[in-house]
């Protein structure tokens, strides 16, 4: 088989099984109760339908025989999602998820999607002081908590919007417990990524924008 | 007109036609267009492609920041579906030059004003154009194709997502007529260089001018 007829094939492949995968990556995505508290019935449901288009998408990149078009969908969505409530690592973790749904399916010749979907998980950084803020590193690697603080933090020195930081802090305060974190917990990853953040400014003086509508709004 | 002067006209013109899009008043951004535009020898054209189109991708950004709703989206496009309609019969028409073309937006593709702005450049440049506008069904074209004969067709993509569908189209097409060229545009095009174009087709180019200027060349009008 040629290369070209593989990647047809391969894309092929990945558009006719794009509901099964949707259903996998969403299955493991889920498991984290994260999701569900925090975003509900609605983010599942809207969560179902990116999910198919980022099938769709990167199927289309596989076909064409170049990422370019799936790195400039990923740009053009962590624009639109970060906007409205989400942070870039949650569509990293969704990108993941279709790898992790991808592999486990056991589909063949799936290296060039996986590769693709690698550069797309890639092209999701952000440049400046948002950059330096997104390599904040929370105290205990894989602390999801402050992951998920450091991603919105850095998305909201990006766009300029200190409620999507805030916002979720809010989120957090309320609804901590729902995701089995209790609010000294809470407000501990809050104090470490400001801490943080503190360490690196005055190198990143934009936040203090964000820090201070935190404080505004506490 | 000057160029300096027609850029001055069309650049005050701008926001104005923006504010009254999102607004939601069609009537002012009419008004300014025929008014303040046409009427003062801006062209078509460039009402096109210095207003027109960079109001619409202004209110795209600002859909994507989440500083205007979907709702807020249609309503300003929808003005601009109502502009072009007017300006259409005030289009500056060159002699015909006897080619007839189909333009069309792919299965599920539901953005059109893109297409309706090149099928209105081609019958400014002479040709023969029947538009079909949003989501065509893929057999319903190539039915037309295969009652009309048309000289090109030309069909609008947005997005990768309808790139199953325009695959469907162009083998549809393809049933009906194995020789008619086919040409394919659209921001889905114009994401990357490296953008996909399915196999047996032409790229139309960047804008409707490329457009019209390929089909042109192809067709030795």
């Amino acid at each position: 088989m040629t290369a070209m007829a593989e990647r047809v094939a391969t894309a092929d492949a990945l558009t006719a099984r794009a509901a099964e995968l949707c259903d996998v990556a969403l299955r493991d995505m889920y498991v984290d109760p994260f999701w569900e508290a925090r975003f509900g019935e609605r983010g599942r449901r809207f969560a179902r339908e990116d999910a198919h288009f980022h099938v769709v998408y990167l199927a289309e990149a596989v076909r064409a025989g170049s990422a370019a078009s799936f790195v400039m969908y990923v740009r053009w969505l962590q624009n639109v999602l970060t906007t409205r409530g989400m942070c870039t690592l949650h569509l990293r973790d969704m990108l993941e998820a279709i790898g992790h749904a991808i592999r486990a399916t056991g589909m063949d010749d799936v290296e060039t999607a996986l590769a693709y979907l690698g550069t797309g998980v890639g092209a999701l950084r952000h440049d400046g002081d948002a950059a330096r803020v997104g390599q904040l590193v929370p105290r205990d690697e894989g602390d999801r908590l402050a992951e998920h603080l450091v991603s919105y933090l850095g998305d909201a020195v990006a766009l300029s919007l200190p409620r999507v930081f805030v916002d979720h802090v809010e989120w957090l305060r309320a609804n901590g417990r729902r995701v089995g974190a209790s609010s000294v917990r809470v407000e501990q990853a809050l104090t470490d990524v400001l801490a943080a953040l503190a360490a690196v400014e005055p190198s990143v003086p934009s936040a203090a924008a964000v820090v201070a509508a935190l404080a505004e709004g506490a | 007109m000057d160029e300096a002067h027609t850029r001055a006209l069309t650049d005050a013109l701008l926001p104005r036609y923006l504010d009254a899009q999102l607004r939601g008043d069609r009537r002012e951004a009419l008004r300014l267009v025929v008014s303040e535009g046409l009427e003062l020898g801006v062209s078509v054209d460039d009402l096109f492609f210095r207003v027109i189109e960079p109001a619409q991708i202004e209110i795209g950004d600002r859909w994507q920041r989440n500083e205007i709703s979907i709702a807020q989206e249609h309503l300003a496009t929808a003005i601009s579906q109502l502009v072009i309609s007017h300006l259409y019969a005030r289009l500056p028409r060159a002699a015909g030059n006897g080619h007839s073309v189909l333009v069309a937006c792919a299965p599920g593709e539901h953005h059109e004003l893109g297409a309706r702005v090149a099928a209105d450049s081609l019958e400014m440049a002479g040709f023969s154009v029947r538009f079909l506008g949003a989501n065509v069904p893929a057999e319903s074209l190539a039915a037309l194709v295969r009652d009309t004969h048309p000289d090109l067709v030309v069909i609008s993509a947005a997005t990768s997502l309808c790139f199953p569908g325009l695959r469907k189209m162009l083998e549809a097409i393809r049933g009906a007529d194995a020789h008619v060229p086919v040409f394919v545009g659209g921001r889905a095009f114009r994401w990357s260089d490296e953008c996909p174009v399915p196999h047996g087709v032409v790229h139309a180019g960047k804008n409707a001018h490329d457009l019209v200027s390929a089909a042109r060349e192809a067709l030795a009008a």
